[in-house]
């Protein structure tokens, strides 16, 4: 039977947890008694609690970092630039609205087809220019005088 | 996902860029903060917080909200900031020897761009921060960058359990006591570093 070199390890894991849950005030009265008990007869796990703790506070300490006060204009930039190479234009601000490309170009050619059929259909219905009516269907007053 | 944030997801889903200056403003100093603490350097700090918003841009239309948006940004930063102590691994690029080489100059103008709203404090009481808060951040870019992820996501950027384990997909009793293990590793290097001062 193969030995297991870390048959410790769940509870060791289980055990630093706890200690985390301690630190941080997680743990209810009674698990806090019980693991404070042990931990005074353990000195070494004593200190790595306060080596912990100390850890945690220096880190909550560190003042935040802000980035630069262009951040925003820059990565405006590389955003556009982003799109460019990936051949993605801007949306287009359209009378308060926003519209993609892709929507827009739906609706400006949609505006095109309908004047053009609109210009056809008007074209057929108007009267044909005189200079082209054959002359058996001219008027009789268009007509040469003898 | 509450909400506000759907709204915000469906906006940015349509690539509306009003949306995506709203993330940015909200999110910014956060993604730095945390790359600044991962990296050691408000260069690659910088630089690598832009990446995280233009990765966020461009595979927005593959979020599908199991967590929340700032969430999310998170696991791509803190991805994106491995990745990038790899690069720099691979290229010998020893973090905590840069950070030891920077100059009290150059640490004072960076320390200069601090915090949010805070009261400028006494010089000399600058000085002995600026000089811990460098030995803290040595001791941190010291650690793996297993550990660093754990301390710089709770204890610096404050998340809770529930979302370090959507961040780093480990349980959340591993979170727990590797973060146990980290903490105390920390106090190590540093002491080391005051040992050596």
């Amino acid at each position: 039977m193969v030995h297991d070199p870390t048959p410790q390890r769940p509870a060791a894991d289980d055990h630093e947890a706890r200690l985390t849950d301690l630190l941080e005030g997680a743990l209810d009265d009674a698990a806090e008694a019980d693991l404070r008990d042990l931990l005074r007869g353990d000195p070494a796990e004593a200190q790595a609690l306060d080596d912990a703790q100390a850890a945690m506070l220096m880190l909550q300490q560190l003042p935040a970092r802000a980035p630069s006060p262009d951040f925003a204009r820059k990565l405006r930039r590389r955003v556009r630039r982003a799109n460019a190479r990936r051949g993605y234009q801007p949306p287009t601000d359209l009378l308060g609205f926003k519209l993609s490309v892709e929507v827009f170009t739906v609706i400006a050619g949609a505006v095109l087809a309908a004047f053009y059929l609109f210009a056809e259909t008007t074209a057929k219905r108007a009267p044909l220019p005189l200079k082209e009516i054959p002359a058996q269907h001219a008027p009789a007053h268009d007509a040469p005088s003898e | 996902m509450d909400g506000d944030d759907r709204r915000l997801v469906r906006r940015l889903k349509r690539r509306d860029e009003g949306a995506f200056a709203e993330l940015v403003a909200a999110y910014q100093g956060r993604i730095f903060n945390l790359c600044y603490r991962m990296l050691g350097s408000a260069e690659e700090a910088e630089e690598l917080a832009q990446d995280v918003f233009l990765k966020c841009f461009q595979a927005i239309g593959s979020f599908r909200g199991d967590s929340s948006i700032g969430t999310w940004l998170y696991r791509i930063a803190m991805n994106l900031c491995k990745n990038r102590l790899k690069y720099l691994g691979r290229r010998h690029h020893n973090s905590t020897r840069d950070i030891a080489d920077v100059t009290e100059q150059q640490w004072s103008k960076q320390s200069s761009e601090r915090t949010f709203g805070e009261a400028p404090p006494r010089p000399d009481h600058a000085y002995e921060g600026r000089a811990a808060e460098r030995r803290v951040q040595m001791a941190l870019s010291s650690l793996d960058e297993e550990f660093r992820e754990l301390l710089v996501l709770r204890d610096v950027q404050g998340l809770s359990y529930a979302e370090m384990v959507q961040i780093t997909g480990l349980a959340e009793g591993t979170v727990k006591s590797r973060l146990h293990r980290a903490r105390t590793a920390l106090k190590r290097a540093f002491d080391a570093l005051e040992g050596g001062a």
